[in-house]
């Protein structure tokens, strides 16, 4: 007992429709640093949100160096001496090192006003803490991104953190940047902070980590020592062990490509991604979160630039520079996040649904609102959409409804590739089998379908074939109806191996 | 008696309290009520025609502000771009041999011209609209004393002043102008794409980009649409004053945005 800084037990959190932990004990000793790693949704980041007082669990005890507490709010767990390095950074880009390490815990002299002097020196102090040099008058923004990360650590210490978590921080480091890194968490260790580690990189985990706890769905799959563990192993305890047998049958789809995308890359993003998708399939992208799927699809719809590389679609080469030229081609987008870039909010149903037609109905005497009526009607039947009536704002309605009037929207412009992206994020389960009937019986008629999802079991049911992406990098294919989920994680983690396929 | 007709205001007090429109017009109703009240000229055919041919001014400003306000943006050029083309379509009414409709129609398309340089480093150089605006507005407001000096530019041709000063019938000519364009604007933001990508432009660009709107495009035309309009107020202020004064129109960015 002694020994440990943390120890959390029997932790439950439910949402609603989702039970997101169930029953979760995590122990984390003085001086350790300690993995915790888990597939998308395994409730890594719910149990650290639990751990930070963001929220609340409906059962379970959290004990800090021996001490029963009840954390509340971030202000209590940073009273306690936890401390998140989060994985975007959250500096003021502005200001200096010095101000970002104070900021919200202003050093003050006797009037109440800001003290500079004893701010900078206290800032060296933490910056020398964790054994680099950097100027703390130094304004954020010109320092690369690793020592805006160290700024974020230092700034964890100066709040009195003795707890440290590290969400994902070598996601957008570079090889010498992780290992600075890595080099300060070993300082850290040894002035007796506790960290806990969340990362995708297995093979991180096994330089840097002692132990490893490994989530799924919501439960603690497996902890150990790291020494005991192969990386095959914890790909195991990640995936689901009791895998159901894939019930699919294999879909006869056409020789015929309609996309074809050779060598695109973006700067930081991706590269060198190659792929077909061929009239008619349900195609999956699938890897864990930071594979840069999304921003693979926003450069193919022409939402961002590409650096370099081709595409072809139905047999001609294309360079689509804008959405606008992807629609015109006869490409659908529906986005990731339906509030910031799918709805509209201020706009009725009908218009949400009718939007793209506007153009193709429109005359003289206006748009053809007519007909925009029709095909609104027409979809609300046919999806069956759950809406008081065709004039009601969108935002009224719940996110699968939402959801499905955007779908809509590109029906009712009969295209003829439809990119989805987390079709089913934040719907409920009802709404959720709904849409992927819908999925289903639109490829049956010969509309294509790429799919880009972090719910693995949603590819697998869904797709024809699933591509897994890993850190921009195409990691190989699978044919659906023969992998499981076991199979999409060893592609994404793995190095580069005999696992190309197709 | 007076409790009834207490029960039936409050009752009408009521019904009204869902939009705040139908509010501000009854007060504006009680408001003209008591004026005329205490003075009983205030309702008189001369006093209400010359007050709604001094508000059509600012109200065809505010068409365009409003445009603008849609999109999410502000113009704080309004009142620059006004009180420019004002003077621009007098001197060369006055100073060329030009035919004065056509050289209110010069000005109008000056005025879009400047409007659309505003969308265009909005958009292209994707500054603040509050910053572009007001530095275009302060550079349209300084070429006023470039052109002027300072002095007004007397002796507008009588042919075009019956744009300001004009009446047919009981209604002002600069009021049918204003009506013409309201209704004009109307039928577009209800009825045509152009009209409803503004509104879903407003209400979330991301998704204006991702189902095809050109957000650019219409950005820049709800810009030179608002320079537009306010060069229109101008030149009818210059008409109706028949002289351009170096200051008209240097109040209407607050009125426009309200």
């Amino acid at each position: 007992m002694e020994n440990l800084a943390l120890k959390m037990t029997n932790i439950s959190k439910s949402f609603p429709g989702v039970k997101a932990l169930k029953n979760v004990s995590f122990e984390l000793k003085k001086g350790e640093i300690h993995a915790l790693i888990g597939e998308n949704g395994a409730g890594k980041s719910t149990l650290m949100n639990v751990l930070m007082g963001i929220y609340r669990p409906e059962v379970g005890e959290i004990y800090v160096d021996g001490k029963k507490c009840e954390i509340q709010s971030t202000v209590d767990a940073v009273a306690l001496g936890i401390g998140m390095v989060p994985q975007e950074l959250s500096l003021v880009p502005e200001a200096t090192v010095a101000e970002n390490i104070f900021i919200g815990n202003e050093n003050k002299n006797k009037f109440g006003l800001i003290n500079w002097k004893e701010t900078s020196k206290n800032a060296k102090k933490f910056v020398n803490q964790i054994g680099v040099s950097i100027d703390v008058n130094a304004v954020v923004k010109d320092l690369s991104v690793a020592y805006q990360q160290l700024v974020q650590i230092a700034r964890t210490l100066a709040a009195g953190a003795h707890i440290l978590i590290f969400d994902e921080p070598t996601a957008s480091l570079t090889g010498s940047e992780v290992d600075l890194l890595f080099k300060v968490m070993r300082q850290l260790k040894n002035e007796g902070k506790s960290i806990v580690f969340i990362s995708h990189h297995l093979e991180e985990l096994k330089i840097i980590t002692d132990r490893i706890t490994i989530m799924r769905d919501g439960e603690v799959a497996y902890t150990d020592d790291t020494e005991n563990l192969e990386v095959d192993q914890i790909i195991k305890h990640m995936a689901n062990r009791e895998a159901k047998v894939s019930t699919k049958k294999v879909r006869k789809t056409s020789e015929d490509i309609i996309l074809s995308v050779k060598n695109l890359s973006r700067e930081k993003e991706f590269t060198d991604v190659s792929f077909d998708v061929h009239n008619g399939e349900i195609f999956g992208i699938g890897g864990l979160v930071g594979s840069k799927r999304t921003e693979l699809i926003n450069a193919i719809y022409g939402i961002t630039k590409r650096s370099s590389g081709t595409m072809e679609f139905k047999g001609k080469l294309v360079d689509i520079n804008s959405p606008q030229r992807a629609i015109d081609l006869g490409m659908g987008y529906l986005p990731e996040e339906r509030r910031k870039d799918g709805i509209f909010p201020i706009l009725s149903v009908a218009e949400n649904l009718t939007i793209t037609t506007y153009k193709k109905l429109n005359s003289i005497l206006g748009i053809n609102f007519k007909e925009t009526k029709k095909i609104t009607s027409d979809y609300i039947e046919k999806l069956n959409i759950r809406t008081p009536d065709k004039e009601a704002l969108i935002k009224n309605l719940s996110g699968g409804n939402q959801q499905k009037v955007i779908l809509s929207r590109w029906l009712a412009l009969n295209v003829d590739l439809l990119i989805l992206d987390e079709p089913t994020r934040g719907i409920d389960v009802n709404a959720k089998f709904e849409i992927y009937e819908l999925i289903k019986s639109l490829a049956e008629k010969g509309l294509t379908v790429i799919i880009v999802s972090s719910e693995h079991e949603e590819l697998l049911t869904l797709t024809d074939r699933i591509m897994v992406m890993h850190e921009g990098r195409v990691k190989g294919f699978l044919n659906s109806a023969e992998a499981n989920q076991e199979d999409i994680l060893m592609l994404a983690l793995k190095n580069k191996g005999d696992y190309f396929e197709d | 008696m007076k409790i009834k007709m207490n029960s039936k205001i409050s009752s009408i007090l009521k019904k009204s309290n869902s939009s705040s429109a139908s509010m501000i017009t009854i007060v504006l109703i009680v408001m003209c009520i008591g004026l005329n009240l205490i003075n009983n000229a205030f309702l008189s055919k001369y006093n209400v025609s010359t007050l709604i041919r001094t508000a059509s001014f600012t109200t065809i400003v505010a068409f365009g502000q409003t445009l603008v306000l849609l999109t999410g943006g502000i113009d704080l050029s309004v009142a620059g771009i006004a009180g420019v083309s004002g003077i621009i379509s007098a001197w060369l009414m006055v100073n060329t041999g030009i035919n004065p409709f056509l050289c209110i129609l010069i000005t109008i398309m000056a005025g879009f011209a400047a409007g659309c340089i505003n969308g265009l480093i909005i958009t292209k150089v994707k500054l603040v609209p509050f910053i572009v605006t007001l530095a275009t507005g302060e550079i349209f407001g300084g070429l006023i004393y470039l052109i002027t000096q300072g002095w007004p530019i007397q002796n507008i041709p009588a042919s075009v002043t019956v744009l300001g000063r004009g009446m047919v019938g009981m209604i002002p000519v600069p009021v049918i102008i204003m009506l013409i364009i309201g209704i004009a604007l109307m039928i577009v933001l209800k009825y045509f794409p152009f009209g409803r990508y503004i509104y879903a432009l407003g209400g979330n660009e991301n998704a204006a980009r991702i189902t095809g709107v050109k957000t650019d495009k219409i950005k820049i035309i709800v810009y030179g649409l608002s320079g537009l309009l306010s060069a229109i107020a101008g030149i009818l202020i210059t008409c109706r004053l028949g002289a351009a004064q170096p200051s008209v129109g240097s109040g209407w960015v607050m009125p426009s945005v309200h």
